[in-house]
């Protein structure tokens, strides 16, 4: 009987291992990730969804971290998040901040999953493959370099460089990495954006083609004030079929002549964008985010509008008070594709290089004409000198990239370059000028940034 | 129709008797005045008799005149009574059974099947109907508040049908649920409090379906030997509840009906009018502002002076509850029938909170011959939670914030809005709802929003003996839920919309169990006793639903809409399914009932994990010796002592269903890239997911003094858990949010006693004391590389910290304010003052867990009188209150307490609890107004009047054919009377949770949360 009672017991067990099968259950909705990558297709489609992140990114959650930290705006009004980067002390909890740290990781996740997979797909013929690495190269690259600039001290803040940047990530495992230097960074940026420029095709649709990585490429080395080869890679796009494009047609619902590099958005998707909804003045007196007074009455003098265009760009609220106020228009409309890259930018950057290395000068001065006159403003002296015109293409970046996030890298790229920079009245490497991680990031390798030093 | 009945069952129960001869009846009871069913009563020297049915009753027949009776119970002296009767005389004699001191024969549920108390040698505490059903509570588990050792109960709001935090021998789960395992007459339950998450500042409790009427007794598995049967999922005990099924011949009906009235425990002391706008100005001045505030909602001075709204008063009410039970019993040859229809109507002290609950139960046992017999138990319950905002949501919540004195509830005036054309329009008559700013009385009154779940657990099971000794049970149980949530908001209620708004939250949940469970015994000569039991076990479980919304809407919809109109807009929720397989076994040896041994194991596979680690193997061991059995143990007054112990290995795998599987989103997903479909991976794969694992160690002794007049029993319990299951907040830098991993280490120990005494036993008066204290160490003993920060418990700033217990509060030291400026003092991280308010400066403060808690039970019985009094306590731990952050720090748009009035107002000011009044947050040294700190950490210490009920039970009134029987009426109270030094609303709080891990790491947390009720009642019971 006990011997019975052992068989039966030990045949239940048997029965409970061997009907596995009653115990399988998968997602209901999900594709399980071993069937979800099998054909050119779906690696198109994964490859969509990363500009789907950015065409998220970039609608304003970058920029507008961006432009906190520098000189143009006014203190937020209401948003918690937003102050504590305005005011330079941004905590480990500030959601807005990690929030947006966490979006080009995804994007790098997405990337690096791609550029596995190749070997597994069937039907992948070799111009696919080739396009679809580079994309995804030029991806990782983006997202790697607007991440080093938000958290990390500039390039050349150190000699070699070896000041901690961000988590370097080449592969799609989940590893707890510690941060690489920003060489590091810089050194993988700029061997994807190499391998993307070399590689992508001239057209490419509304994605990434090879002057985008060349535009990028120009960015990357201007910001290591490495201006050879940021004239360079500017040459190439320069020489390329973009040419500009009325004032405000970059922020609209075509694609502008002069973009290199945009992120579509369509009037049918619910993207909600922080440019618009922070900025825009058209349907609300009090917006969010403002330009401070100091920055438009140091390029366009105290009455405005001025004969240059980009003074629309501003409304002065509340004029005869001493508590008047400028508000932003650039913004203000439901909807527009991103331009992520620009001609404008690109004729810029030339210039400014070209200068500094004291070559062509006559290139340079022509480079910011071409922006200057767009906007109806004088135009500079063929006969400039060197730091005339480093200083105009200086005030063109300004003037043209309000709102864009990008200016403040500027400074901190020419008080790495040894210049006297103070960003409101604290010196341009302060620690607060560095954003704070999220708390997420905060393991037992990991180093998270020094606070505060701003105020 | 009652008339009918009572025709009906007179007929039954006549049909029953024998009509010739004489007839004595009566009821026996025990020395707590509660019947006993099943006592054998045999006329001496005859084998003539009879026994008492469920409500103790009997009756017996006889032709002679002159006899003694003998009462007989197991655990009872025998009764005699000697009878003289007239020729057709009908006597009433009711009996009460003295304990008998020698044997205390209890018999307790283990988990498939049941033992004698002595042969147990786990920890099992049980808690009998009549503690359950002592006063109206929201839900039956809060009945088991300081009832049992080891058992740490915290009723969380005073919300009707909300649930408790039950807690057995402290936490082993961090990111995986925490609660006990439920299982209802061996169906383990759908228990998941988060089915409808975290909504209008209430956790779904799915309990609160479970008529607590149809309980018979509860008990608690605690140790290894007891939850190993359970394996899988006994990590953080069992709770094994049985319902009442019929038990002795005969027929009978119980009714009983209960009035009660609630209140708060506790009201908040909100500002009125005159003392904000007082307070407001002040912080406005210090500010460096000039002139009179500018008032939040943009309120003139003048309106806000004109009124002066207790908010409160607006939100709370007198609740009133009813309850009719009525049960039935009968009992004949083979077949048994147990059936309860019963309807509780539960207001809570919210105005439009109530949970009305109507249920009934049929539990039906036929004996189809000797060798096969058949159990069915079904139940439903339909019951409408009319539901209220609560805490951050609004409603009283709202009344301890958001809702200013200042504001009207109704507009005063009309208004008008004049347009530039000269145009004017009415915005708003006088006396609609006022609606400029936070207004809960507008939100109650113009939204629907009713709860309604239904729920039947259902449960079949053949029992075969096809020889001697020998059993199988095959069982089948269902238990499903239904929960259908609908809300109305009419067009008025938003000023964006003039449309009205419905919506509908549909969930089922179908969740099957079946079991096949052979036993068999065996002797081996007269001093061994065999035992063993073996079983397969399957569950499967899965839950869809849908969540559907239309505008323009007129009213709430059912759930028959017509799903062809296209201004439904139908979500459904996506099936999920998960299973359980088992197998498992358990050994029982008995020498001489005095040596015992159990061993047991059980395989468990679970559908949450990958193949690697799919199965788990739990086994458990325990020793228990009846010392004083022995022949030298010769202390009469210590007349019994068992000693025990037991090792084993637990489990626990209550996660998410998929969080194992690496997946990408659906084709269908709704993000594209300029009009291009996209997929993107979901999760990573995490093969090597596999089962939380506790290890426990328990050595314990029971203890009987004076012939069991005092007993006691100690224990003394470790637990090492190990693969702790964490949802870790994974470095964003992976491209995801976070990721299910067994990551940590946990160690619990702890000691329980739990003391019995029969103080007075008096013919005419006894006085019987139940006390129990627990308390439990806990300690995280390992979280990987990760950070305490890795696992949060939502806003709530608890933490996993290695060396101090799950959840806990992880803050700013606050020291004070500067008595020269008025600037609050905080410690850094290296225990320097700073004026600056860091996160980084988080340290582990205060006290989680109680350094004592439990329950005081004292039990009166004089006449027929009885009285009971339990006191509840905890000792020792803090709670963070975390709301007062906002009402008596930083100046914001919240109302604030009478308690900010402890102000520093001017230099030298050394005595000031509160730092200078201010609405900038920069004051405060920090970029945030929401600034935790230790000041809101208090002490929560405190000892609680929990329930009073004074009860009087009336003599059975006997007719011919008729016993009116255990007529009792009781009055009761429940938290009368708190001793605390809490100064928040109620020291015994556990607030609205995010999920599992918010739910373990969180329940020493208030924010906004509605107190505990205070009710007051009056109950009729009686049998026929």
């Amino acid at each position: 009987m006990k011997l019975k009672i052992s068989f039966l017991i030990l045949s239940f067990a048997i029965i409970t291992v061997s009907c596995d099968k009653m115990l399988n259950f998968e997602p209901g909705d999900e594709i399980l990730a071993d069937e979800a990558l099998e054909t050119p297709d779906d690696l198109q489609k994964l490859l969509n969804s990363c500009y789907d992140v950015m065409a998220n990114t970039y609608y304003g959650a970058y920029q507008n971290l961006g432009e906190l930290l520098s000189a143009n705006l006014s203190s937020p009004r209401v948003n918690n998040d937003y102050t504590e980067v305005y005011n330079r002390a941004t905590i480990f909890f500030n959601g807005t901040v990690g929030g947006l740290y966490g979006e080009p990781y995804i994007s790098i996740f997405r990337a690096n999953t791609l550029l596995e997979s190749f070997d597994y797909i069937e039907g992948l013929n070799d111009e696919d493959r080739q396009r679809i690495e580079a994309e995804a190269r030029f991806i990782r690259a983006l997202s790697n370099f607007d991440l080093v600039n938000l958290f990390a001290q500039p390039y050349g803040y150190t000699s070699d460089n070896s000041q901690l940047g961000i988590v370097l990530r080449t592969s799609s495992t989940s590893d707890i990495l510690p941060r690489s230097t920003v060489a590091e960074v810089y050194d993988l940026i700029l061997s994807d954006l190499t391998f993307a420029a070399d590689n992508l095709p001239e057209q490419n649709g509304v994605y990434a083609n090879s002057y985008a990585a060349q535009a990028m490429l120009a960015r990357v080395y201007f910001q290591m004030n490495d201006f050879e080869n940021a004239a360079a890679a500017a040459t190439e796009v320069i020489n390329g079929p973009y040419v500009l494009d009325s004032l405000n047609a970059r922020w609209s619902d075509v694609i502008s002549s002069e973009n290199i590099f945009t992120l579509v958005v369509l009037s049918t998707e619910n993207r909600s964008s922080p440019l618009i909804t922070n900025y825009r003045s058209d349907n609300n007196d009090i917006p969010e985010l403002y330009a401070s007074r100091s920055y438009v009455e140091e390029l366009y003098g105290p009455a405005i509008p001025t004969s240059d265009e980009r003074s629309e760009w501003f409304v002065k609220m509340s004029p005869a008070s001493p508590n008047y106020y400028y508000n932003i228009s650039k913004f203000n409309a439901n909807y527009f594709n991103i331009p992520y890259l620009y001609l404008t930018e690109i004729l810029l950057i030339n210039a400014e290089s070209l200068a500094e290395m004291g070559t062509d000068l006559f290139t340079a001065v022509g480079d910011i004409n071409k922006v200057r006159a767009r906007a109806g403003v004088s135009l500079l002296n063929e006969n400039a000198d060197v730091q005339t015109i480093i200083n105009a293409a200086r005030v063109e970046r300004a003037k043209e990239f309000i709102g864009e996030g990008r200016y403040v890298f500027d400074l901190k790229r020419r008080g790495a370059l040894g210049e006297d920079i103070t960003i409101r009245n604290a010196p341009w490497d302060c620690n607060g000028e560095v954003l704070q991680f999220p708390i997420s990031e905060n393991t037992a390798n990991f180093v998270m940034n020094p606070t505060g030093g701003c105020n | 129709m009652i008339k009918k009945l009572t025709l009906f069952f007179s007929l039954l129960f006549i049909s029953t008797l024998t009509v010739i001869g004489q007839e004595v009846k009566g009821v026996v009871v025990d020395e707590l005045r509660e019947p006993i069913p099943g006592v054998s009563i045999i006329i001496e020297g005859t084998s003539k008799g009879t026994v008492t049915d469920i409500n103790g009753t009997y009756s017996l027949k006889t032709t002679q005149k002159e006899f003694v009776l003998v009462y007989n119970f197991i655990g009872y002296a025998d009764h005699r009574e000697n009878v003289l009767l007239k020729e057709g005389e009908v006597k009433v004699i009711d009996v009460t059974m003295e304990v008998q001191a020698e044997l205390l024969d209890e018999y307790v549920i283990v988990g498939y099947g049941t033992a004698k108390k002595r042969d147990v040698a786990g920890s099992i505490a049980s808690v009998t109907s009549e503690a359950i059903m002592a006063g109206p509570q929201p839900s039956f588990e809060a009945a088991l508040q300081g009832q049992a050792s080891g058992v740490s109960v915290t009723q969380g709001s005073g919300l009707a049908g909300s649930g408790s935090i039950i807690r057995v021998r402290g936490i082993s789960s961090i990111s995986a649920g925490g609660d006990p395992l439920y299982v209802v007459d061996g169906v383990p339950i759908t228990q998941n409090q988060f089915i409808t998450g975290n909504s209008g500042g209430m956790n779904n409790n799915p309990l609160a379906a479970i008529n607590p009427s149809d309980i018979q007794s509860i008990e608690v598995l605690k140790d290894a030997s007891a939850t190993g049967i359970y394996g899988a999922r006994g990590a953080n005990g069992v709770v094994l509840i049985t319902t009442k099924r019929a038990n002795a011949n005969g027929l009978s009906v119980d009714f009983s009906t209960r009035f009660a009235a609630s209140q708060p425990t506790a009201k908040p002391n909100m500002l009125n009018t005159q003392q904000y706008l007082q307070l407001y100005q002040e912080a406005w001045e210090n500010d460096g502002h000039a002139g009179q505030a500018i008032l939040p909602g943009n309120i003139s001075w003048e309106d806000a002076q004109n009124t002066n709204t207790n908010w409160v008063d607006e939100t709370i009410q007198t609740g009133f509850k009813q309850l009719y039970t009525v049960g039935l019993n009968y009992k004949k040859n083979k077949i048994g029938t147990y059936a309860n229809f019963t309807y509780d109507g539960n207001e809570s002290y919210l105005k439009g909170n109530s949970y009305n609950r109507t249920s009934g139960r049929i539990n039906f046992d036929y004996k189809i011959n000797e060798m096969v017999s058949l159990g069915v138990s079904t139940s439903i319950s339909s019951a409408d939670n009319n539901r209220v905002d609560a805490a951050w949501s609004g409603g009283l919540g709202a009344a301890m914030s958001t809702a200013l004195p200042i504001y009207p509830i109704y507009w005063q005036e009309d208004v008008y809005e004049v347009s530039d054309s000269g145009d004017s329009t009415l915005l708003h008559a006088a006396g609609d709802f006022w609606n400029d700013g936070s207004n809960p009385v507008r939100e109650r009154e113009i939204k629907t929003w009713v709860n309604n779940e239904l729920r039947s657990i259902n449960n079949l099971s053949v029992s075969v003996l096809p020889f001697k000794n020998f059993s199988v049970r095959f069982t089948g149980g269902y238990d499903y839920m239904r929960l259908n949530e609908q809300r109305f908001f009419p067009s008025d209620y938003s000023r964006g919309d003039s449309r009205g708004y419905a919506d509908l939250n549909y969930h089922v949940i179908n969740n099957y169990n079946v079991s096949v469970i052979p036993e068999y015994s065996w002797d081996s000569g007269e001093d061994n006793h065999f035992n063993i039991l073996g079983g397969w076990e399957y569950q499967y479980n899965n839950s869809n639903g849908e969540y559907v919304e239309l505008q323009d809407a007129s009213g709430t919809f059912d759930n028959n809409f017509n799903s062809s109109d296209t201004n439904y807009i139908v979500r459904p929720y996506v099936i999920q399914e998960f299973a359980f397989m088992s197998t498992f076994t358990r050994f029982n040896y008995n020498l001489k009932n005095r040596y015992y041994l159990q061993a047991s194991g059980r395989i468990d596979g679970s559908s949450r994990f990958g193949s690697n680690y799919r199965y788990g193997f739990f086994p458990s061991a325990s020793l228990g010796y009846v010392i004083s059995d022995e022949d030298f143990w010769n202390i009469k007054a210590f007349n019994y002592l068992k000693l025990k112990t037991s090792w084993g290995i637990t489990g626990n795998a209550d996660i998410p269903n998929y969080v194992r599987f690496a997946s990408y989103s659906p084709l269908n997903n709704g993000n594209n890239y300029a009009g291009n479909p996209t997929i993107y991976p979901l999760r990573i794969e995490n093969p090597n997911l596999r089962w939380e694992r506790t290890q426990n160690f328990d050595i314990g002794a029971e203890f009987g003094f004076f012939k069991n007049r005092i007993t006691a029993e100690l224990a003394f319990y470790k637990k090492w858990s190990s693969d702790v299951l964490l949802e870790v907040a994974v470095p964003q830098s992976t491209g995801f949010d976070t990721y299910w991993d067994n990551v940590a280490k946990i160690e619990n120990s702890g000691i329980e006693l739990n003391i019995q005494a029969l103080i007075y036993d008096l013919e005419q008066f006894s006085w019987k004391l139940d006390f129990n204290i627990s308390r439990n160490n806990n300690a995280i003993t390992s979280i990987g590389l990760y950070s305490p920060d890795a696992v949060s418990g939502g806003t709530n700033d608890t933490r996993i910290v290695v060396g101090e217990p799950v959840g806990t509060n992880f803050l700013v030291r606050y020291v004070g304010v500067d008595p020269e400026n008025g600037a609050p003092i905080y410690l850094d991280i290296d225990g320097n003052e700073t004026y600056e308010w860091d996160p980084a400066d988080r340290v582990p403060v205060g006290s989680v867990l109680p350094t004592a808690w439990g329950g005081i039970t004292n039990t009166f019985v004089w006449k027929n009188w009885s009285a009971s009094l339990l006191v509840t306590y905890s000792l020792g731990a803090n709670i963070y209150d975390s709301s007062s952050k906002r009402q008596l720090g930083v100046v914001t748009d919240w109302n604030m307490r009478t308690e900010l009035f402890d102000r520093w107002t001017e230099p030298g000011q050394t005595d000031a609890t509160y730092p200078r009044l201010t609405m900038e947050e920069a004051n405060y040294g920090s970029s945030t107004v929401w600034i935790n700190t230790d000041l809101w950490l208090k002490d929560g210490s405190y000892a609680r009047f929990k329930n009073l009920t004074i009860a009087y039970t009336f003599e059975s009134i006997g007719r011919e054919n008729f016993t009116l029987s255990n007529l009792k009426i009781a009055a009761s109270i429940t938290n009368f009377l708190t001793f605390t030094n809490f100064e928040g609303l109620d020291p015994e709080i556990a607030r609205d949770f995010d999920n599992a891990a918010d739910r373990n790491l969180s329940p020493n947390i208030t924010y906004l949360t509605p107190p505990q009720e205070r009710t007051v009642s009056l109950a009729i019971s009686f049998s026929f």
